[in-house]
């Protein structure tokens, strides 16, 4: 029975994102509320009544909970919120568009498939819809539906959204993101969300509910195989060495290449409980055994000897920079790559950008303040390894930390090799 | 790789993570459906073996069954089981009748947990928690610190990006470690029907009532149904539109009840 296991249903995950105030949580609200999936007593605790009119200010509360964000009215962390059409079933992910909750912004669409950016027709495009642009194109969320939301305040203008469109279409080819739709909407009185506008007879594409659906599902591109090993549990007589298939089949019986220590190993099986694996795809945890007797240990990455990534300690990266105090050139940090971390020095920075405008501030830099992006040259103490964020992002994407906080979020660009 | 095989890799690499980084790991385990999925799913993460203790906060009016349920499974998993109670507060004589909702849940479940924290030192816990269960636990994240007083500063949580989890806590400070977080309610029931996992009778219906989320008796409310069985309970979640936690009656005391129990260290 399909219905029962799910055959074939994936779930895509959809991050609302863009400047604080401009309908996020409003139009998942509406987008719940008028496709009937709000249980009754989620409305009652909300204030909407089951058959009454809806104002649509409230419908922000079936996703911001806690008590400061209903007094408040701005969400302070992300969110995410389950949803099911005939076509397919959806994660909501609500970011927080307020630039002191970035982090919270990025753990919520770091998880997404695909965005809705939101852009309050009487405001405009504003900091933060840059911002989360450029980070959602950082993050490899590249398909994006944009909402001219809160049309009813500029009199449902054609002129006015045509004009947006425009500045709309401007920052996505500035970012590199691909845009399904631009669509004019009123999230708080439902037009164009799920119900077509009769205040917009001008527009006739989509409604946000038909471009969610046209949202392409996620290509699994052929890429070489990368396993990260997570552990040793001895308890066995042979140790299992467990992790993740980061790229590619792990096969059993195949030869792999241990980096960045160089050594060849034999995968004697493919550990699953309670049944051995013959193959693990992309994604799989699962733990190997290997026909020597090599010990291997969390960091290392067991990569196709015919294709292997590159094992460094000199690489450049593009930075978002999430640290109070800014980072200084020449500072060292602990970073992560997959499994592996360890000490890396920022010895040069190069074009420091102002996210909340996309201007270069400085071709060369001795800094990046707080939510400045730029190009920064790093030397790891020990070997990483690790790939191109655009061949492989599984071992291109690098995070940064000082004393355990996570500061800094990035991709790796180019590779020197080594010497 | 289907949907539930995603669904349980994710899981298997934070249970993962929280073994690697953690000394003193514990899973705890209500013998609700989620926390018997998530027990399965560090079986499967360690081939088999349960390698860390598992505990159970009696607070004393769990239904019966439970108590038989738990006996079985510990004896067929090989489990460590440890149990916890707030042995002062039951001798007191607290419970649904004598305190608030938040007071007895604090006492008998946050406190006892606490008590065991300290007693067994354990650095950190996990738990089986899912984002549509409520509103606020869609607002956690997979690691999430707890401070000495157990507090949850759900204002400033760590970002979490990449799978890469806060790997440390400060001095007196725990780690909730959340492996279940991107499931849903009937993703777990999927998830228990693909692995034929067992799981205890209350949820099956009898007499044309079935309890949907459980705790204490006292507080807990069976909902009508004729789902005997898995398949059932699955073709009739597929239709239903009440919440699962409809009928816990610590949610419904305050709008904000479980925030405030969340924020003083309930699970």
């Amino acid at each position: 029975m399909s219905d029962i296991e799910n055959d074939g249903r994936g779930r895509c995950a959809v991050a609302f994102v863009g400047n604080v105030d401009h309908g996020k949580s409003t139009l998942i609200g509406r987008l719940l509320y008028d496709t009937g999936a709000v249980p009754p007593e989620r409305l009652e605790e909300i204030g909407i009544s089951e058959d009454g009119e809806t104002a649509g200010a409230e419908l922000a509360h079936l996703m911001d909970s806690l008590q400061e964000e209903r007094e408040g009215g701005l969400t302070i962390d992300t969110t995410q919120v389950f949803f099911e059409t005939a076509a397919r079933d959806y994660v909501f992910v609500d970011a927080p568009g307020h630039r002191e909750f970035i982090r919270n912004m990025m753990t919520g669409a770091g998880e997404a498939d695909a965005a809705v950016l939101m852009v309050d027709a009487a405001e405009g495009v504003g900091n933060q819809t840059w911002r989360h642009a450029f980070l959602l194109s950082l993050l490899g969320v590249r398909n994006c539906i944009v909402i001219v939301n809160k049309m009813d305040l500029v009199a449902f203008e054609q002129e006015r959204f045509e004009a947006l469109r425009e500045s709309v279409l401007e920052l996505a080819e500035r970012v590199d993101l691909a845009l399904l739709a631009v669509i004019p909407a009123s999230a708080k009185f439902g037009d164009n969300v799920v119900v077509a506008s009769g205040n917009m007879p001008w527009y006739d594409g989509p409604l946000a509910i038909e471009a969610l659906e046209s949202i392409p599902a996620t290509e699994t591109t052929k890429l070489p195989m990368r396993y990260s090993v997570q552990d040793a549990y001895a308890w066995e007589d042979s140790p299992v060495y467990p992790g993740r298939v980061e790229s590619g089949m792990l096969r059993a019986g195949e030869k792999a290449r241990v980096l960045p220590d160089g050594f060849d190993v034999t995968v004697r099986a493919v550990k699953r409980f309670p049944e051995d694996l013959s193959v693990a795809e992309t994604g799989a945890c699962v733990g190997v055994t290997l026909a020597e007797t090599k010990e291997i240990r969390r960091g290392q990455v067991l990569s196709d000897p015919d294709d292997l990534p590159a094992t460094a300690t000199s690489f450049n990266a593009r930075l978002f920079w999430l640290g109070e105090r800014p980072l200084l050139s020449g500072e060292t940090f602990n970073a992560r790559i997959a499994c592996q971390e360890g000490p890396c020095t920022a010895v040069a920075i190069h074009r420091r950008v102002d996210t909340a405008t996309l201007n270069i501030l400085a071709e060369v830099a001795d800094r990046l303040e707080e939510d400045d992006v730029g190009e920064v040259t790093l030397f790891a103490q020990r070997s990483f390894v690790m790939e191109e964020a655009a061949c492989n992002p599984a071992l291109g994407r690098i995070l940064v930390e000082r004393e355990g906080e996570v500061v800094g979020a990035g991709v790796i660009t180019t590779i020197e090799p080594k010497a | 790789m289907d949907y539930l095989d995603q669904l349980e890799n994710r899981s298997i690499f934070v249970i993962r993570e929280a073994f690697h980084r953690f000394k003193r790991l514990a899973i705890l385990w209500s013998i609700g459906k989620d926390s018997t999925v998530l027990l399965s799913l560090v079986r499967r993460a360690f081939f088999g073996k349960v390698p860390i203790p598992v505990l159970h906060i009696d607070t004393g009016y769990k239904f019966s069954e439970i108590y038989e349920f738990r006996d079985r499974i510990v004896r067929e998993w090989n489990l460590d089981l440890v149990v916890a109670s707030n042995v002062e507060a039951r001798a007191a004589g607290m419970g649904p009748k004598k305190g608030t909702k938040l007071e007895c849940c604090t006492a008998l479940k946050t406190d006892a947990l606490k008590q065991a924290i300290r007693n067994h030192g354990f650095d950190a816990l996990l738990l089986g928690i899912r984002r549509d269960e409520h509103g606020i636990r869609a607002k956690e994240r997979y690691f999430s610190p707890r401070d000495q007083g157990f507090r949850w500063n759900y204002q400033n949580q760590p970002m979490e990006l990449w799978r890469q989890y806060k790997a440390r806590t400060d001095e007196g400070q725990h780690m909730r470690i959340h492996p279940l977080l991107h499931m849903t309610e009937l993703d777990v029931w999927r998830y228990a029907h693909r692995e034929k996992l067992p799981i205890v009778s209350l949820y099956f219906a009898r007499n044309g009532k079935r309890y949907r989320s459980i705790g204490c008796e006292p507080c807990c409310s069976p909902v009508e149904s004729e789902a005997a069985t898995v398949e059932e309970i699955i073709e009739e979640l597929m239709v239903s539109t009440t919440s699962e936690r409809a009928g816990r009656a610590q949610d419904k005391e305050d709008a904000y009840n479980m925030q405030k129990l969340r924020a003083l260290g309930y699970m």
